[in-house]
C-alpha cells in the first residue's frame, strides 16, 4: 500500500534528525560546568574516590566512546539514573508525563476551540469589528510573556477574587491522587467515581490551562483567518457560489476542509512548542510535570535527566509533525506519496 | 593592458550594476512610501520609538537612578513619589523600567544581529553551493529547530552561566535557522533569475554575483523577519532572566524585575510584576505590529 510506504519513508527520515538531536544534547550536557560526580560525592570525598566514581560512570572515556555507550543504552530504553531522584530517568519521565500531557492537552483543546471559530468568522466577515477583535487578540497573544500572563491570572483569580486555588500543583495539599489508570487526574477521578477529587483537580487545572490556551490560541486564529481568506477567494469557491450552493455548505464542506491543512501543521508545531515552552508555566504553578522536572534537572546539573527530557521532547515534537503529515496525506488527494 | 578597440565598448563596472539591479536607495524609497500608508506598521513604529526614546533619555526622564536602594520605601504601592511603586529594596520601578529598555533593546539587537549574520551567511552559501552540501546544511537546521526552544536556551544559558552575554548567545542561536532558511530560499530563487544569468554572462565572478546582486535582493525580506525576531528575542531573554538563568536580578532588566516581583508574589504586591510585564508586552507588540505591516506591504495580496 502506498500510504504505508509513505509512512515508513517518513519514519526513516526521522532517524537522522533524532540522532542529530541526541548528539547535540550530548554535547550540550558535556559543556555544562560543575561536574556532577563531584556534587554527588560531596566535598569530603578524596580525589581518588572521585576519580574512581568518574571511571565507573564512564566519564573518563573519550567522548565518542561515551556517546556510543549512551546510544546503546538508549536503544535498550535506558536513559541512565537521575542524580537527583536516584531513579531511572525513564521512570521519572513516565511518572511526570501525564501531568504535562493533561495540561497541554486541555490547553490546546481550549486554544483550538476558541481559535477556529474566531478565525473562520473573521475571515467571513473581513473588516468588521469581530475581524478587528480577532486580529488584536492574535497579535496580543504572541506579544505577552507567558509567565507574566500566568502571574496576572493568579493574582486576579486567586489573590484578588479568591475564585480559584493558588499555584500549588495538581491537587490541594490535603488530597491524595485518584487510583492511577491513565495518570490524568480528571479522567482517573471520574473512573473512580470520586467527584470531589474531580472537582478539585479541575479547579487546579483552570489557570495553567488558561495560560497555555490563551498563548497557543493567537497563532492558530491568525493562521485560520489567513488560510480561510485565501480559500474563500479561490476559483473553486467562486464556482460553488455561482452554482448557488448555500454559504453554510461552501464554508463547511469546501473552504474549511482546504484551509484546515496548514492549520493542522501549525497546531502540531504549537503543541510541540508547548511541551518545551511549558517550563515557565509549570515553574510558576509548581506543576509536577516534565517542564518542572527539566528545570530542576538543569539547575542541579543532572545530565541524564536533562538528556532524557530533551530526547523525549524532540521525539514528541517530530512525532506530532509526523502524525499531521500523515493526516494531510490522507486528507489532501493532491499530495503524492 | 590593451587599448579597447572600437568593436568592444568598455562598460565601467558601476554602470553594469546600475543596469542590472535597481539601486537599493530607490527601492527603499518606494518601500517607505507604501509603509507610511499602513496604519498597523506606523502604530508599531510609534510604539517602538517610545521605547527607544526612553532608553536613550532614561537618565534625564527617570525620577530615580536604576539601582537606588532605599530601605525607607520598601514595597510601596504606586504613589505620586513612585509612579509604579517600589520593589523590596525600595528601588523605583518606573525608573527601572526606563533604564531596563536599554538592557532589553541591547540584548535583542545583539541577538538579532548575531543570528542575522550567522544565519544569512550560512543560508546564502548553502543555497548558492546547492547539492549535497545544501541538503546536509538544511538537515542540521531541522535538528536545531526540532529542539524545544526554551529548554535549548536554558541549556545554553546554564552552560555559560548567568549574564547579559549568555542571554544574547542563547537567544541568537535559537534564531539562526529562521534566517538560514529565508536566505537560502531567496538565494535559490535569485540564482535562477535573469539578472544573475546576465551577470554571469558578462563574466562576473562568483563572489561578485553573490554580494553585488543576490544579497541586496534578499535584504528586504530579511528586514521583515528581523522585526519579528526582535519581539521573540525580547520575550526569550525576559523568560531566561525570569527563571534566573539570564540577567541577574540586581540589574534593571524587565524579566529579572518580574522575578523580583514573583518572589514577593503571595504578599499581593501586584505592581512589582505587572508594570515590567506591560513594558515587555508593549515593546514586543510594537515589533509585531511593525512586522505585520511590513508583511502587508511586501505581499500585495494582503493589502
Amino acid at each position: 500500500m502506498r500510504l504505508a510506504r509513505y509512512i515508513i519513508r517518513r519514519l526513516l527520515f526521522l532517524i537522522p534528525v533524532l540522532l542529530g538531536a541526541i548528539f547535540l544534547t550530548f554535547l550540550l550536557t558535556r559543556m555544562v560546568p560543575g561536574n556532577p560526580i563531584e556534587r554527588v560525592a560531596g566535598p569530603y570525598a578524596s580525589d581518588e574516590a572521585v576519580e574512581e566514581m568518574k571511571r565507573q560512570a564512564g566519564l573518563l572515556d573519550p567522548w565518542y566512546v561515551q556517546f556510543w555507550n549512551y546510544l546503546k543504552d538508549l536503544l535498550q530504553g535506558d536513559m541512565g539514573i537521575s542524580f537527583q531522584t536516584n531513579q531511572a530517568v525513564t521512570t521519572d519521565l513516565r511518572d511526570r508525563f501525564p501531568a504535562s500531557f493533561e495540561l497541554v492537552f486541555f490547553g490546546m483543546l481550549l486554544a483550538v476551540a476558541l481559535a477556529l471559530p474566531l478565525g473562520i468568522i473573521s475571515a467571513m466577515k473581513q473588516g468588521t469589528w469581530i475581524d478587528h477583535l480577532t486580529r488584536i487578540i492574535a497579535v496580543l497573544g504572541v506579544s505577552m510573556p507567558i509567565f507574566w500572563i500566568a502571574l496576572i491570572l493568579i493574582s486576579t483569580f486567586y489573590n484578588r477574587l479568591g475564585w480559584l486555588p493558588g499555584p500549588q500543583g495538581r491537587l490541594p495539599i490535603a488530597m491524595s491522587p485518584p487510583p492511577e489508570v491513565t495518570g490524568l487526574y480528571t479522567v482517573d477521578s471520574l473512573i473512580a467515581g470520586d467527584f470531589d477529587t474531580f472537582r478539585a483537580a479541575t479547579r487546579q487545572l483552570v489557570l495553567p490551562v488558561l495560560t497555555i490556551g490563551l498563548t497557543a490560541m493567537a497563532p492558530i486564529a491568525r493562521m485560520t483567518r489567513a488560510t480561510m481568506i485565501d480559500a474563500l477567494n479561490s476559483d473553486y469557491i467562486r464556482t460553488a457560489r455561482s452554482l448557488g450552493l448555500p454559504t453554510r455548505v461552501i464554508v463547511t464542506r469546501n473552504a474549511l476542509k482546504n484551509s484546515l491543512i496548514p492549520v493542522l501543521t501549525l497546531i502540531a508545531a504549537v503543541f510541540g512548542y508547548a511541551i518545551g515552552g511549558e517550563v515557565l508555566v509549570e515553574y510558576i504553578f509548581t506543576w509536577p510535570g516534565l517542564g518542572k522536572y527539566s528545570f530542576d534537572a538543569i539547575m542541579g546539573s543532572d545530565f541524564p535527566a536533562v538528556q532524557g527530557f530533551i530526547i523525549l521532547a524532540v521525539a514528541m515534537y517530530v512525532l506530532a509533525y509526523l502524525i499531521v503529515d500523515i493526516l494531510i496525506a490522507i486528507l489532501d488527494p493532491r499530495i503524492e506519496y | 593592458m590593451s587599448a579597447p578597440t572600437a568593436n568592444t565598448p568598455v562598460i565601467p563596472a558601476s554602470a553594469t550594476d546600475a543596469a542590472l539591479t535597481p539601486p537599493l536607495r530607490e527601492r527603499a524609497g518606494d518601500f517607505w512610501f507604501v509603509l507610511r500608508r499602513n496604519p498597523t506598521a506606523m502604530i508599531g513604529l510609534l510604539m517602538i520609538a517610545v521605547v527607544i526614546l526612553s532608553a536613550i533619555f532614561a537618565p534625564w526622564i527617570a525620577p530615580y537612578p536604576a539601582n537606588q536602594i532605599d530601605f525607607a520605601v520598601v514595597s510601596q504601592p504606586p504613589s505620586r513619589a513612585h509612579l509604579f511603586g517600589t520593589d523590596q529594596f525600595g528601588q523605583d520601578i518606573f525608573s527601572r523600567i526606563l533604564f531596563g529598555a536599554r538592557i532589553d533593546l541591547l540584548i535583542a539587537l545583539s541577538a538579532v544581529v548575531i543570528s542575522l549574520l550567522v544565519g544569512s551567511i550560512y543560508g546564502a552559501v548553502s543555497g548558492y553551493v546547492g547539492g549535497l552540501t545544501d541538503e546536509v546544511a538544511m538537515r542540521i537546521m531541522d535538528i536545531l529547530q526540532g529542539f524545544p526552544r526554551f529548554i535549548f536556551a536554558m541549556g545554553i544559558a546554564y552552560a555559560l552561566g548567568p549574564g547579559i552575554q549568555t542571554v544574547v548567545i542563547a537567544t541568537a542561536v535559537l534564531n539562526i535557522p529562521g534566517y538560514a532558511r529565508l536566505m537560502r530560499s531567496s538565494m535559490l530563487s535569485a540564482k535562477t533569475s535573469q539578472y544573475a544569468m546576465a551577470a554571469k554572462a558578462i563574466g562576473a565572478n562568483h563572489r561578485a554575483i553573490l554580494f553585488q546582486h543576490l544579497v541586496p535582493n534578499c535584504l528586504i525580506p530579511i528586514f521583515v523577519i528581523s522585526t519579528m525576531q526582535f519581539g521573540w528575542a525580547i520575550l526569550e531573554a525576559a523568560g531566561l532572566s525570569f527563571i534566573g538563568l539570564g540577567v541577574e536580578t540586581s540589574r534593571a532588566e524587565w524579566g529579572a524585575m518580574i522575578q523580583l516581583g514573583f518572589q514577593d508574589f503571595l504578599q499581593g504586591h501586584w505592581w512589582m510584576y505587572t508594570f515590567p510585564g506591560l513594558a515587555i508586552a508593549w515593546t514586543v507588540l510594537g515589533f509585531n505590529l511593525l512586522g505585520d505591516g511590513l508583511q502587508d506591504v511586501l505581499d500585495p495580496r494582503r493589502r
